[in-house]
């Protein structure tokens, strides 16, 4: 759903604009005969895509069109979140290579905007923008996912820099990433918050060695990482030292807000049209539950995208606290495995099975796709302890490990 | 945190003064003062409410109303949201439905004689559309209006009328024999008999209309015949629903607070029960909900006033809001424990409010059906 009908004069006019520059730069991407676009999620890990994306990338930041609504003096627009908003609804039906940088540039870009040197920001984030660095965070650890605090991968002071020694997992396309925020434990005597600090660590450096871990929806963009003895400089520390769940906490928010403000990673764009040829498709048109349960999804999508926007301007101009971002993602994994969910029961039969290639195999794939949502990037329990206590105020569970230095607390 | 987070400096003085004048004249005692009442509330209590312009945006300026920003269902739901968090029982959405139909459409006559009273709040308006059957779309109107010399014969049943005990002019949706009509009819004309229905939502009263070979001049007809009342009905029932949506939304966000500050404050095994996971997340569901229905419930009221996409966006946000409003009420009653089943907690005031309003106006199926219409679920596209 386009939010045009919302859109201010001023908006109006840079929606106008990037309409007319898309449509004489940007090829428009090719639509099946029953006009939907290709599934763009899985095709982003060759690395001729990620050559290619790069040097469109390099187009669109000319442009004016990446970065959106970073400052000027990083090489961003200078614009908000309005205009990138407007932007991505325009460039839906071109191939631009928004899924290779968006995490890079929503995510990490946005933290070191914030909580980066300026030297770093100066250096990197044209960089990032410009897709010559991809970048992604290596936060989750096999010892432990939502205890990310519990984190155990070493840094130890070694002269003028860092070596860090751990291993890092589910990091997504980590095998075409340049440079990557890596928290890591630099004291292990005080309790597990006050212990961390967070690293830019280049994935080309020697020492850390990356492989693909295999999912249960066939694909490999998740990756595992090795880190045995990465020598990292003592520039690269983002914060201060000791000072890095700050720096995590920071990212975590921006890494939520953002994807429930865009509608997720890699996600299939399914709208409503979709859904009713899918029904007539299985001569379920005339079905009153099935008619109920899509009108039901179209209304959630709908509800969805409204929240995204009254979010991200109250969380922007401050009317809503910044805790209210946890909810996009929340709403953001609701939506899309309830419409997969929906999708896979009106498959019927042929979700057991199917002759290759079918629509079939397609819902069954985004099905296993999507449970990966409630997951990816903090479980969605740990999105509700995180809203009920930073948006609502609530208090913590008690908990064993909070006031014991590190090295005391029970461990995987 | 209020429904529009983008109200203008006017609206928001419209928005302080309506809770001001709720928290002084409609506090739970005093709404529960008037459970036993006939009419529910007190008249001279909403001339007071009319008088802060609670009606004025649907009312042109002439003859006593104004809108503060020109979209009219957006103003009114600024009110009405207050109103469903006082859960007060005054007839502010059918008064502003009737105003509104009759300033659309209605003759010079009918506006100079009905407008003026309407917005000062001498005179209450309600509709009577819905019949016995439930439903509330034109094929559920049966009530016949049979030509009779210069005028009409009304005859039939209308019913989940709301205040019509109180109302001093009905706006009567009937069938003639091609198509739907509409009457603007004193309450008090003969043949009309108004029968108290026992209501949910004890600080709203409901009523069966019976009309009883009813005459009406022709005088009394609201606007064209044809199109133009299917159009009518259309915008009435558009008006209605988005503004019930505004008032629910109202009576959530208080009940939501009132179970928000039990759980900090309420003590078990040592610590605020609001410290347990099991209630955090539920409290994290209800935010995502209760954000979801104020997103929606706006949505909704502007597409009405832009005349875009009305259809459809009132149709998401009622079948969206008569669905997890209900869920948050029925949470915020269970968080509560014992005492949120005590008639003197006034928790269930907000919970029938929110229950009752989920099927006013049509509840989930029913839209949820219309909008598979809408959407044009069961018809083919045109191929190329």
């Amino acid at each position: 759903m386009s939010t045009e009908a919302l859109d201010t004069p001023v908006l109006q006019a840079y929606r106008l604009e990037v309409r007319e520059w898309l449509s004489a730069h940007v090829q428009p991407l090719a639509r099946a005969a029953d006009g939907r676009l290709p599934p763009s999620a899985g095709s982003k890990d060759s690395p001729e895509r990620v050559a290619r994306a790069r040097a469109q990338q390099a187009v669109l930041f000319d442009a004016g069109f990446a970065g959106i609504s970073f400052p000027t003096e990083y090489g961003g627009a200078g614009l908000d979140i309005a205009h990138e908003r407007v932007y991505s609804e325009e460039a839906a039906g071109y191939d631009v290579p928004t899924d290779v940088f968006a995490v890079s540039i929503n995510i990490l870009g946005r933290t070191l905007l914030e909580h980066g040197t300026e030297e770093q920001r100066l250096h990197h984030l044209p960089r990032i923008l410009r897709g010559d660095e991809i970048w992604l965070q290596l936060l989750s650890e096999p010892s432990g996912g939502s205890d990310l605090a519990g984190l155990i991968t070493r840094a130890t002071r070694d002269g003028d820099g860092y070596v860090l020694t751990g291993q890092k997992t589910w990091s997504t396309g980590a095998q075409h990433a340049d440079f990557s925020m890596c928290p890591a434990r630099t004291s292990w005597d005080v309790p597990k918050h006050q212990g961390i600090t967070m690293f830019i660590v280049d994935l080309r450096a020697s020492g850390v060695a990356i492989r693909p871990i295999d999912q249960i929806d066939g694909g490999r963009e998740f990756c595992e990482e090795f880190l045995d003895d990465v020598v990292v400089p003592a520039d690269r520390v983002v914060g201060e030292v000791n000072g890095g769940w700050a720096i995590v906490r920071g990212l975590l928010e921006i890494e939520h807000e953002w994807v429930g403000r865009s509608g997720g990673v890699g996600n299939p764009t399914i709208d409503v049209d979709d859904l009713m040829a899918m029904l007539r498709r299985r001569g379920l048109a005339a079905d009153v539950g099935a008619r109920r349960k899509l009108v039901e999804i179209h209304a959630l999508d709908t509800v969805h995208r409204l929240l995204a926007a009254r979010i991200g301007k109250g969380v922007a101009d401050g009317t809503l606290p910044s805790g209210f971002g946890g909810l996009l993602k929340l709403g953001n994994d609701h939506v899309i495995q309830r419409r997969a969910e929906a999708i896979l029961a009106w498959s019927g039969s042929g979700a057991i099975a199917w002759p290759p290639g079918t629509d079939d195999e397609t819902h069954v794939t985004d099905y296993l796709r999507s449970r990966r949502l409630s997951i990816a990037g903090g479980t969605s329990e740990i999105q509700r302890n995180n809203i009920s206590e930073r948006a609502l105020g609530l208090p913590r569970e008690p908990a064993f490990d909070r006031d014991v230095p590190f090295s005391q607390v029970p461990k995987n | 945190m209020a429904l529009d987070l983008d109200l203008s400096d006017d609206q928001r003085i419209v928005q302080s003064a309506a809770r001001a004048f709720l928290e002084k004249e409609s506090s739970f005692p005093q709404t529960r003062a008037w459970f036993g009442d006939v009419l529910g509330f007190d008249r001279e209590v909403w001339a007071r409410a009319a008088a802060l312009g609670w009606v004025a945006p649907f009312v042109p300026e002439e003859l006593g109303g104004g809108s503060v920003s020109g979209g009219l269902v957006a103003d009114a739901s600024i009110v009405v949201e207050e109103v469903g968090r006082a859960v007060f029982p005054g007839p502010l959405i059918p008064t502003s439905v009737v105003a509104d139909a009759i300033a659309r459409s209605g003759s010079a006559a009918q506006r100079t004689s009905y407008l003026p009273g309407l917005v000062d709040g001498s005179v209450i308006g309600t509709w009577a559309f819905a019949e016995r059957s439930g439903r509330w779309d034109a094929d559920g109107v049966q009530l016949v209006a049979a030509e009779r010399g210069d005028g009409y014969v009304l005859s039939g049943t209308k019913s989940f009328v709301q205040d019509a005990g109180a109302a001093d002019v009905l706006l009567v949706t009937a069938r003639a024999a091609d198509g739907l009509i509409q009457f603007v009819v004193p309450s008090d004309v003969p043949g009309v008999t108004v029968t108290p229905l026992v209501s949910l939502d004890l600080a709203r009263r409901f009523a069966e209309v019976e009309f009883a070979d009813v005459d009406v001049a022709a005088e009394a007809v609201l606007g064209e015949a044809g199109r133009a009342t299917d159009l009518a009905v259309g915008r009435q029932l558009a008006v209605a629903t988005a503004l019930v949506c505004a008032e629910t939304v109202g009576a959530l966000d208080r009940c939501y607070e009132m179970t928000l500050d039990y759980a900090r404050e309420r003590k078990a095994f040592g610590r605020p029960i609001g410290s347990f996971q099991a209630l955090k997340h539920r409290f994290a569901d209800m935010l995502l909900w209760l954000e979801g229905a104020k997103a929606v419930a706006v949505a909704a009221a502007h597409s009405v006033d832009q005349d875009t996409g009305r259809a459809e966006m009132v149709g998401i946000a009622k079948s969206y809001i008569s669905d997890r409003g209900p869920m948050i009420v029925r949470d915020c009653l269970q968080i509560h424990g014992g005492i949120g089943y005590t008639w003197e907690y006034d928790l269930h005031l907000l919970l029938r409010r929110v229950e009752s309003n989920a099927a006013l106006y049509g509840g989930v199926d029913e839209h949820r059906d219309r909008l598979a219409v809408v959407l044009g679920v069961d018809t083919e596209p045109v191929s190329a």
